[in-house]
């Protein structure tokens, strides 16, 4: 129980010991046991928005004589509409965390040492500036390179974009869904946007390809995913793991890893054939449809089964269900699609079936983005310098399509290792976890080692916070103004705003402010003409014909949107000829492929295992491990395995295994999960849980890391995306090496009749009935 | 007369534990115990049918609960809306009840030595709320209402065929009803059949109640009173160090 609080035993030692750490800010009094009593004097229910994800639903805080009560969805908010995650639930437990980061810190001892002193902001403030000011002083503004996510690095992003350096990057391009959008954009002039447009409530279809929804819990679209199935939605899951979403779905396609152009290509392939695809919207709307029909003529469903080892007749089945319900086919473009750098290529296959189905702007498809009917006043500042040096990712360059608003993370790393093209001597962590995010921890350290200067900007402490010179502690979402959030790619366009609905707890100290405070020691006081955000935010709304009295009382204001065209309607599509791209002249230009081709990834060698990783419900990546709440549901990640495979090396349910990568890259132990739902030449462990966070206090110290094992990645020379899931790994015991005796055809596809290998069919050898008592194991995924 | 009763939907649920984390919230349930749970299962079957479910409970709040009837002081009792609810003033924290429910719904919180257990959120219904997991669910699987209003939904789905997770050996009248149209429900079943409930043996009772009973009765002199408020004393203490 020691390491097991509640928030009625914190409350009680906030009680005791007092707090004594807050400059300027009491909060200790206000939680006392009386607090939480039966009856309290003041009971506020305040609206803002959530930021245990990216998805940022809209939430009401129950607020009781100052101390945080509970979290509710907010109904008026069309993201969420009234719902809210475990993540949202647990946001009470995130403000109460112990291991929260309380107070600046300034490192004392080596770097990696674990020692600091705790100081003021005043302090901490002035040595950051110091310290960045001689990295520009010696090497130039860009020298400073920041790598940012979420809504505080937005500030961040502003203050180096007045300051003059172009070298910033976030994870959620390059190790996310950066292909994704490249893809869509070369096809239809604009991609689909986060929430991504897709009206799964209506939808008669819906195709699932490496999008796990149900395990990555985005509340609108799981909302409506669970309306269109319960409106009798087809669902077709794509995944070689036997997802949340496979057990809702009529078909399962256990595809081999790495195959999925092909799957794709053959879709097109039989579609064009049984002239199943939209004939007039093609005929309008689309270049490039007889290039396309010749490049896929020999990509049969007969081809792909060799390749995806899906049986033909299966995937002439799913293609006729998608056919016959268009338009109201949502083929989900997924999120996390940096898989295995040619993943543009896979995202382009994707978006020519979207075409094709002419599925864009109607119901049960993809649905439009509205046009914003506001405008807001903008500050009064300074033009931002233009950067005389060009930026060292080479998004927009070397990748031509790389984002030059999100940067390529891994790319600005390999810079600082080697200081070309020229020296990077400065990073400042917002909200990013570079060690558990970028692909190559090897890598990440050895850059972190050149630098003169490494200051962390989080709300507990991660991996790199160990390895900071400088530790600003930022409020968390509950305790700090935020830009507005405006969404207008939503069925219902909505501007939403957070506020502070506590006082904070510790001394810790807003983004807005942060920027503020640093930008005014680095000569940019100009930038920032305020003292307080809520007045930016007031000033912008002022003639907009949004009240803010209104948006502070109920968190959210709606506007019509136009989801749907009208029947006959025609829509200009983005792209220079306003025409949808199946053949992309654009790509030929820089010297790619013009229509997307099926590019061989590697097999694992013998012995090994293709390693996938994916999403949990109750976590956001690496970032709520340490929650008490969250942590109590599930505390560890569990390897899934196939059941055949796993009893050929002998291992049983409880059994745990160490991994080891191509690379000698080894983990500490981890607990198996055996399972029939897993193909037999791959395993899977969800990512998020940090390997070494030594600065962790309670939680999730210990835990394995997917990305301790992805040491290898390849990049996608269109978007500069990372290819992630080409790492093997093996499974050792008590130091001993484990080797599957038995090969296994998940599918019937592909046996080996003559191998010499016993062969074994999975249908016949484990008929697994329902155990009499199976053991719950609290994963979720 | 209303009747209490809650349909958990297993077409609509996708194991989000939202429903654990905001009854957690709402009830300030110390980790690791919880008044409801939702646990995973691995896939299982045989390829292509293969199955993935989970187990949404939550004390059932049975017609016929043995809870009460195990409860040697009172304190657990059925509503006249049929909601079980515990008296925490009459708890004597004996932990008999815990023994007697057979879906392990029940705990005693560490904090004030009292069982704890779902009341389907009967404040807030009361206030014309919705029980808070059920408000929360992200997939809308979780519907709450009154059985003996032939018009309400939880009705509805009763008669179209939502079961109950009783046994051939165990059936107290459950009140949680599971809707599943792709024959999921018997797994749940298989893997988390209701327990025989275990009734106090007279010697439990001794030892768990009519002892500790005693020493109240003892408590009414001046001294008893003088040991109940060191004993008192020496708790909260105890408390603060945790």
């Amino acid at each position: 129980m020691a390491n097991k609080i509640s928030r009625r035993s914190f409350l009680k030692i906030g009680g005791t010991v007092g707090t004594g750490v807050a400059v300027g800010l009491s909060t200790s009094s206000s939680k006392t046991k009386a607090a939480v009593k039966k009856n309290p004097q003041k009971v506020e229910k305040i609206p803002s928005v959530c930021e245990q994800c990216f998805w940022r639903c809209g939430i009401i805080a129950t607020v009781e004589d100052g101390v945080l009560k509970n979290i509710e969805g907010n109904p008026l908010n069309p993201n969420n509409r009234g719902r809210i995650c475990a993540r949202g639930n647990a946001g009470v437990a995130l403000l109460y965390e112990t291991d929260r980061l309380k107070n600046p810190m300034i490192r004392s001892g080596e770097r990696g040492s674990g020692k600091w002193k705790e100081v003021s902001w005043e302090q901490a403030l002035d040595y950051t500036a110091e310290k960045l000011l001689a990295v520009t002083k010696k090497y130039g503004v860009e020298a400073n390179a920041l790598f940012s996510h979420a809504s505080s690095g937005e500030h961040f992003n502003n203050l180096y974009n007045y300051w003059g350096s172009p070298n910033q990057a976030a994870p959620s391009f390059a190790q996310c869904r950066g292909s994704q959008e490249v893809g869509f954009e070369l096809t239809f002039g604009e991609n689909i946007g986060s929430p991504e447009r897709v009206d799964l409530a209506n939808a008669k279809v819906i195709t699932l390809i490496g999008s796990h929804l149900g395990e990555n819990v985005h509340t609108g679209q799981l909302l409506d995913f669970t309306e269109g199935i319960a409106k009798g939605a087809k669902v077709i899951t794509v995944d070689p793991r036997f997802s949340t979403a496979a057990g809702k779905s009529k078909w399962w396609l256990p595809i081999k890893p790495g195959t999925d152009t092909a799957l794709l290509l053959a879709w097109i392939n039989e579609i064009i054939k049984q002239k199943g695809y939209d004939q007039k919207f093609v005929r309008d709307n689309t270049v490039g449809f007889s290039d396309l029909t010749e490049h896929v003529k020999d990509f049969t469903p007969e081809w792909a089964e060799k390749i995806t080892e899906i049986p033909a007749n299966m995937i002439r089945e799913t293609a006729k269900a998608m056919m016959d319900a268009k338009p109201a086919v949502v083929i989900h473009p997924g999120r996390h699609v940096a898989w295995y750098g040619n993943d543009v290529q896979r995202e382009r296959a994707i978006s020519i079936l979207v075409a094709l189905l002419g599925t864009w702007g109607q119901k049960g498809g993809y649905f439009l983005k509205s046009a914003f009917p506001y405008s807001y006043n903008a500050l009064n500042i300074p033009d931002s310098p233009v950067s005389k040096r060009q930026r060292v990712d080479g998004a927009g360059y070397k990748y031509p399509f790389g984002s030059v608003e999100e940067g390529l993370t891994q790319e600005l790393v390999k810079a600082t290792i080697s200081q070309k093209p020229y020296p990077i001597k400065s990073w400042l962590t917002v909200a990013q976890n570079v060690l558990n995010s970028i692909p190559n921890q090897a890598d990440t350290k050895k850059a972190i080692d050149n630098l003169d200067f490494f200051g962390v900007v989080e709300v507990r402490p991660t991996e790199p916070t160990w390895y900071a010179d400088v530790v600003l502690p930022e409020d968390i979402y509950l305790e700090r103004y935020d830009s507005l959030f405006t969404v207008t790619g939503w069925h219902k366009p909505y501007v939403a705003l957070r506020q502070p609905v506590v006082k904070r707890v510790h001394n810790t100290r807003p983004g807005w402010w942060i920027v503020k405070e640093l930008g005014k020691r680095l000569g940019l006081s100009a930038f920032y003409p305020y003292n307080e955000f809520e007045d930016v935010l007031k000033y912008q709304l002022k003639d907009s014909g949004i009240s803010y009295t209104k948006l502070q009382k109920e968190g959210v204001v709606t506007f019509p949107g136009k989801q749907y065209l009208n029947p006959g309607e025609s829509y200009a599509f983005k792209t220079a000829d306003k025409k949808v791209h199946l053949y992309s002249k654009e790509l030929k230009d820089l010297g790619f492929d013009p229509l997307p081709k099926y590019e061989p990834v590697n097999d694992p060698p013998k012995g090994y295992f293709r390693l996938l990783y994916g999403r949990m419900p109750v976590h956001t990546q690496g970032d709520t491990e340490s929650n008490p709440w969250l942590n109590t549901l599930i505390s560890e990640p569990h390897l899934w395995i196939n059941e055949t495979i796993a009893r050929s090396m002998g291992l049983e349910n409880k059994d745990e295994v160490n991994l080891e990568n191509q690379d000698g890259m080894k983990t500490d132990k981890l607990k198996i999960m055996i399972t029939p739902g897993m193909r037999p030449d791959a395993v899977f462990f969800p990512h998020g849980f940090g390997g070494n966070d030594k600065g962790l206090l309670n939680f999730g110290r210990g835990r394995v890391s997917d990305n301790i094992l992805i040491t290898k990645y390849n990049v996608d020379p269109i978007s500069g995306s990372t290819g992630l899931r080409v790492n093997f790994v093996r499974l050792i015991k008590d130091d001993k090496i484990l080797s599957p005796t038995v090969e296994v055809s998940f599918t019937g596809v592909n046996a080996k009749m003559n191998s010499g290998v016993q062969q074994v069919d999975q249908n016949r050898t484990f008929n697994i009935q329902p155990k009499k008592k199976a053991s719950a194991i609290r994963e979720g995924c | 007369m209303k009747k209490y009763a809650m349909v958990i939907d297993m077409d609509r649920c996708v194991t989000c534990h939202a429903c654990e984390v905001a009854c957690r919230s709402h009830y300030d349930v110390p980790v690791p115990y919880y008044r409801n749970w939702v646990h995973a299962l691995p896939p299982q079957g045989v390829y292509p049918d293969i199955k993935k479910v989970s187990y949404v409970g939550l004390c059932n709040h049975c017609d016929d609960a043995p809870c009460v009837k195990a409860c040697p002081t009172g304190a657990t009792y059925k509503r006249e809306d049929g909601v079980v609810v515990v008296d925490k003033g009459l708890c004597i924290g004996c932990g008999i009840c815990i023994e007697a429910c057979p879906y392990g719904a029940r705990y005693i919180d560490p904090l004030n030595e009292k069982v704890d257990k779902c009341d389907f959120c009967i404040d807030r219904v009361t206030n014309g709320e919705e029980p808070a997991c059920v408000e929360t669910c992200i997939a809308e699987a979780r519907i709450f209402g009154d059985l003996n209003d032939p018009k309400s939904k939880v009705s509805k789905l009763v008669a179209a065929g939502a079961q109950q997770n009783i046994s051939s050996k165990v059936n107290v009248g459950p009140n949680i009803y599971y809707l599943d149209s792709h024959d999921n429900f018997p797994i749940i079943k298989a893997a988390f059949p209701p327990k025989v409930p275990k009734m106090p043996t007279p010697q439990k009772m001794w030892t768990n109640v009519i002892r500790p009973l005693f020493w109240v009765a003892i408590g009414g002199t001046f001294l008893g009173q003088m040991a109940a408020f060191a004993t008192q004393l020496f708790k909260g203490e105890s408390e603060v160090k945790e």
